[in-house]
């Protein structure tokens, strides 16, 4: 299995707050190599780190803008490996990366994320009948049909470990409804559980 | 119903740590006389404890070959050309052109495109985020080709270039007759763009002057700059 990324922390702040030597990041050195134009550490990097970005850009973008992110995260971070220091985890830096470029691209993957479901109403109506034997769908297929906003605060607060503070600031919203969108979110996955 | 939303609306908070000393010490308080809102609170932990665990995901084929393929062009292109000006003569309005024949059309909205793409994909890259473009390109400096430079790029004498950035100044300053004086405007802005691209590039080598990443852009950037060049000096030339 590839490694995976650095788990981030449940407190963005005191993820800026790292500071990793390339010696203590596993990474750091060919993100250095990387970062002086060499494609054959960047393969590395990005063999080291795919599934994980992959994962992120599926869950909050659905499958069918997941391969379209999951590159333009990847050229993103191959023009911006010069600005990389080490100062945290070539790992934390790129999920940060990763983060900013799918949720800049929130509008464009609404519509296609569209062309797989119908709206919102599709989830409720899988819940509905979910008591029903041979309708239950996985932990993640589900996660999927949540409604856009509810699924992006959930897979930030609660696979990412972001902060509703975090969160908030990223997607314009208040802490309030960071809130009640995570609550929802996982109101609707409850029903869910095998 | 209405009372069990009332608490359950409050489960996720509690859960969370993120409620105050008293309504934790309410919830709780109600959490234990109450079997169904402990059961919800069970699976809205269990929906996070399951949300924790989730891992990677392996891509369902390797991307790597598309992506390596990438690295070397213009990353932004596809986006990037979305922000330029559309040529006027393609706006649906009224033809505004003069003179000359729809190739000409043709070979201005090419020109236009190709060459602000590159410009904007150069300098998201140098930039960082690469996200939004500036927002002044249009009052950006026509910057200095005639300037001085340590390193052009290899192959290129930075005289020539200067001269010729010169005469597409000047030609662009005639009031060229066969263009639609908005297709001009539209060349003026995009001579800036890639001229100023390709200044932050040297600058950003002098800067770092080991940095392959870099000096690749400028070299790219200057041969992008060059076509531009030759292309609207000789659209311009046939009307001078």
């Amino acid at each position: 299995m590839n490694p995976k990324l650095a788990s981030p922390t449940p407190n963005l702040q005191s993820v800026s707050a790292l500071r990793v030597t390339s010696s203590t990041d596993p990474l750091g050195p060919d993100a250095a190599l990387a970062g002086r134009g060499d494609p054959e550490a960047f393969e590395r990097l990005y063999r080291a780190t795919c599934d994980r970005v992959f994962a992120l850009a599926r869950r909050m973008a659905g499958p069918g803008a997941a391969e379209d992110l999951t590159q333009e995260v990847y050229l993103r971070a191959w023009s911006k490996l010069h600005t990389f220091r080490g100062d945290a985890r070539f790992s934390t830096w790129l999920h940060r990366l990763a983060v900013n470029h799918i949720l800049g691209r929130r509008e464009t993957m609404r519509r296609r994320e569209d062309r797989y479901r119908t709206g919102e109403g599709v989830f409720e109506g899988m819940a509905a009948r979910i008591g029903r034997p041979g309708l239950r769908m996985d932990f993640e297929r589900a996660l999927e049909h949540l409604p856009p906003r509810a699924k992006t605060v959930f897979v930030l607060y609660d696979v990412e470990g972001y902060a509703h503070d975090e969160i908030a600031h990223r997607l314009g919203i208040t802490v309030g409804t960071s809130k009640s969108q995570l609550h929802r979110a996982r109101m609707l996955l409850r029903t869910h559980l095998d | 119903m209405a009372r069990h939303d009332f608490w359950t609306d409050r489960l996720s908070d509690h859960l969370d740590g993120e409620l105050p000393d008293e309504e934790r010490r309410a919830v709780e308080e109600h959490l234990a006389g109450c079997t169904d809102c402990r059961q919800v609170a069970h699976e809205l932990a269990e929906v996070k404890r399951r949300a924790r665990a989730l891992g990677g995901v392996t891509p369902p084929r390797d991307l790597w070959p598309d992506i390596r393929a990438r690295l070397d062009g213009d990353t932004d292109v596809v986006d990037l050309t979305l922000r330029l000006d559309p040529p006027p003569s393609f706006r649906g309005d009224a033809p505004r052109r003069r003179r000359g024949g729809v190739w000409r059309a043709a070979a201005t909205v090419a020109l236009m495109a190709g060459t602000g793409a590159a410009g904007w994909g150069l300098r998201a890259g140098l930039e960082g985020d690469g996200a939004p473009a500036p927002e002044s390109v249009a009052t950006a400096p026509v910057s200095d080709g005639t300037s001085p430079a340590t390193f052009v790029a290899e192959g290129v004498d930075a005289a020539v270039l200067a001269r010729e950035v010169s005469e597409l100044e000047r030609l662009l300053s005639t009031d060229p007759a066969g263009l639609d004086p908005e297709t001009v405007q539209v060349l003026k802005k995009n001579l800036s763009i890639i001229q100023t691209a390709v200044a932050e590039s040297r600058a950003a080598l002098e800067r770092d002057p080991d940095n392959a990443y870099v000096r690749r852009h400028l070299e790219g950037a200057v041969a992008r700059q060059r076509a531009f060049l030759r292309q609207a000096t000789s659209l311009l030339a046939a009307d001078d």
